[in-house]
């Protein structure tokens, strides 16, 4: 029987491998919001493989399957998704690259191989059509990007791609959260190294992996709410009982579990529908997927804490800021939502 | 990676049940549903069921553990196969299929609780391929459903036999069935341990089968209350010998049996979505042009986008739990998730699709309605919603039971 949950002896190695990576960087998640990302991390997250896992081998990954990454993010994001969105930038913002057949695209990706200091791509998904190409100059403003000082940025609109270094100045924001990744707003005002309409079959893979990768994140910032929510009421006593055995708490509890159940196995689905060819429509269900159980478990993280929740001497009330704040990365969850609507037609409807 | 590919065997078993559930299923469901009536036992299609040997496969895959005798050297498939064919049959009929010849909830307690003996004799009458035979459980009562443990119908020991006293409710097919599992107490104070199991053969003496529930859906199959007034069953009926109720065990034999049926459960509020989805977009085809700048089409859309998430989830959360079975590893908690998930979403599905086909959404021929009544009752057997989330509880937060 082919229908099988079961992680392979490597990838469950490689999962227990970003589970105690995870841990550590949940120690040390309050400092990195304050104080950034130590330039020592970077080092570690690369040997550890993580960086590479899913890159082609031509550009020196390890070519394993995107389903192994989304099983690292989910881990890592448990212990702090800012601080491992800083050091998967390059990680990141691969995809739309990859997609490209255009020739600038290689000295780009050669530069990701080395990956050195002050290399910081980022992604930009203009849902709006805010940033405009005009006479060859692309020009417009992004409010918010999870990125210090983008050399970089891929901006999508649609299946359109354009890649910029020359012309992009940012001045730093405060965001509701994932401080440890950066932000600043972007003023756009340069010619484009690169314009290029993808293919509608390479778009959807970009699609695919992309929305995956942040479902898997905000699958990850879920399940650490849930788990440390679930340790609190096990613990705390009010009227006589655990806060967990007061019925109206358990139900919220088993609520949570099946939440992420199911959030997990769309991604995994996702994945694998990926890895057969087209992930698009798994990968774009698995997000609204995310978002739905994310936004849920984490505000109910901090509601089952009562006032503790609240605080900062808490974690779960930064893990319900940044299951806000992933969303309205990728254009959101509506522009996953409208590229299903469009995909109906696919399912039957036309 | 992980595998979510039907493999072939199972395909060709899927392509047999499209088959029957288009000749049969379908229409004798809706048959059903109009005149609000069970199909009687001489139904044509029970012989078919019979003819093809559908009560043998289901006594065999009732959905025991496995021997761990070590000649087993091949997977097991049972669960995962149980929950590809329970959405399929309910894709159909839900009804029509639970009406279906076969051991039915009877068979789980009996292959993991009874003797070699009781085995043989009361799962090998499925083996014949000349007429429907069916088997019953009875555990919910008027007074005691989720509630399993305040079973009231009582048991004692007469000589050589047991004497059964009280009523059951909503005992599936008891009406054509050659025995039902009963569940009964020695002494209502002792709770779960008091409770043992019997099996109440056709025409035993003071075993009255004939009254049934009129129900919102699922009119295919009798839900009978059943009535025992001395009844009186031989001491070789009781469900694994007396040395088998030491302890509590006798509760923990039914519950197991719910781990290994839930998912099936699960499966098919699955399938009555997929039914209510497949209706639907036929619907949209033949009335809706959706490229029409007409606002509520983008809520159509909207919808559409989803209910295809709710059932596309809930078959995941189904094959997971079954595929935890397959392999032995504790599956209770998987098993209720998918059972707490399933029902509920399927039910937002549907309704979903009474929204978009709007005001014939509600029309009796256009079947939805149906399929909206009759996914209800998913979330009510078997343990409901509820009592999912309490089994839940107890294995993530060790939630107390009462009686603890």
């Amino acid at each position: 029987m082919a229908i099988s949950f079961a992680l392979s002896e490597d990838e469950t190695m490689i999962r227990n491998e970003a589970e105690k990576f995870s841990k550590s960087l949940y120690d040390d998640a309050r400092k990195f919001e304050k104080e950034g990302v130590p330039a020592s991390l970077y080092g570690n997250y690369k040997e550890l493989g993580f960086l590479n896992l899913d890159w082609p081998v031509e550009l020196g990954g390890q070519g394993l399957p995107f389903f192994v990454k989304t099983v690292v993010l989910e881990q890592l994001s448990r212990g702090c998704v800012s601080t491992l969105l800083s050091m998967d930038r390059a990680g990141f913002s691969l995809y739309p690259l990859l997609a490209l057949k255009h020739a600038g695209a290689a000295p780009l990706l050669a530069r990701f191989k080395q990956a050195a200091d002050g290399f910081e791509p980022a992604v930009f998904v203009d849902t709006d059509e805010q940033i405009k190409l005009e006479k060859g100059v692309l020009s417009g403003v992004i409010h918010y990007l999870p990125s210090h000082k983008p050399s970089l940025l891929i901006v999508l609109q649609g299946r359109r791609v354009f890649c910029i270094e020359d012309g992009i100045a940012s001045t730093p924001v405060l965001p509701c959260a994932l401080h440890a990744a950066g932000a600043c707003e972007v003023k756009i005002n340069g010619k484009p190294v690169i314009v290029e309409e993808l293919s509608e079959e390479s778009y959807r893979k970009m699609i695919a992996s992309m929305r995956l990768y942040m479902a898997s994140c905000m699958l990850g910032v879920a399940a650490a709410s849930y788990q440390y929510a679930l340790g609190y009421t096990k613990e705390r006593i009010t009227f006589g009982k655990k806060v967990a055995h007061h019925q109206a708490i358990a139900f919220i509890l088993a609520d949570m579990s099946i939440a992420i159940e199911a959030t997990r196995a769309s991604i995994w689905k996702g994945a694998y529908e990926l890895s057969k060819g087209d992930g698009f429509s798994a990968g774009s269900q698995a997000l609204l997927q995310a978002q739905e159980c994310s936004s849920f478990v984490t505000v109910y993280g901090v509601q089952l804490l009562g006032g503790h929740g609240y605080v900062s001497d808490y974690p779960v009330e930064k893990w319900m800021r940044e299951a806000r704040t992933l969303p309205t990365l990728l254009g959101g969850k509506d522009a996953a939502q409208l590229d299903l609507e469009r995909t109906i037609r696919d399912w039957g409807f036309a | 990676m992980i595998d979510l590919e039907i493999p072939d065997d199972a395909r060709t078993l899927l392509e047999m049940l499209k088959w029957l559930g288009k000749e049969y299923l379908r229409p004798l469901g809706i048959e059903a549903d109009r005149k609000k009536q069970p199909l009687p036992a001489d139904n044509p299609f029970y012989y078919k069921c019979a003819e093809l040997g559908l009560q043998a496969r289901t006594a065999i895959e009732g959905g025991g553990p496995s021997k761990k005798d070590g000649t087993e050297k091949k997977e097991r498939t049972a669960a995962r196969l149980g929950v590809l064919l329970g959405e399929e049959l309910a894709y159909w009929d839900r009804g029509v299929a639970v009406s279906m010849p076969g051991p039915g909830l009877g068979g789980p307690p009996i292959s993991i609780m009874g003797t070699d003996e009781q085995k043989k004799r009361f799962l090998s009458i499925f083996q014949t391929r000349e007429k429907p035979v069916w088997g019953a459980f009875g555990m919910t009562e008027a007074g005691a459903g989720s509630d399993v443990a305040r079973i009231a119908t009582r048991c004692e020991k007469h000589g050589d036999s047991w004497v059964l006293n009280g009523d059951k409710a909503f005992c599936s097919n008891a009406d054509k069935a050659s025995w039902i599992v009963m569940w009964a107490t020695i002494d209502k104070a002792l709770g779960r341990e008091g409770h043992r199991a019997f099996v109440v053969e056709r025409g035993t003496p003071g075993l009255d089968v004939s009254k049934r529930e009129h129900k919102m859906g699922l009119s295919a199959y009798a839900s009978c209350t059943v009535f025992m007034d001395n009844c009186t069953v031989p001491a070789g009926n009781l469900l694994g010998g007396e040395e088998y109720y030491k302890g509590r065990a006798g509760f923990k034999g039914a519950m197991k049996s719910f781990d290994a049926t839930r998912p099936i459960i699960a499966s098919m509020a699955v399938g009555i979505g997929r039914a209510a989805w497949d209706r639907m977009q036929e619907f949209v085809k033949e009335n809706y042009d959706l490229d029409r700048p007409v606002p509520r089409y983008q809520k159509i859309k909207e919808h559409i986008v989803t209910i295809k998430r709710k059932i596309d989830i809930g078959r995941l959360l189904c094959w997971k739990a079954a595929w935890l079975a397959d392999t032995d590893q504790p599956n209770t908690l998987e098993a209720s998730q998918a059972k707490a998930y399933c029902p509920a979403a399927s039910l937002d599905a549907i309704s979903l699709c009474i929204d978009i086909m709007a005001d014939a959404g509600v029309r009796n021929d256009y079947f939805v309605e149906k399929l909206f009544r009759d996914v209800k009752a998913i979330d009510l057997v078997e343990g409901t919603g509820q009592i999912q989330r309490v089994v839940i509880a107890r294995r993530i937060a060790d939630y107390p039971r009462d009686d603890a």
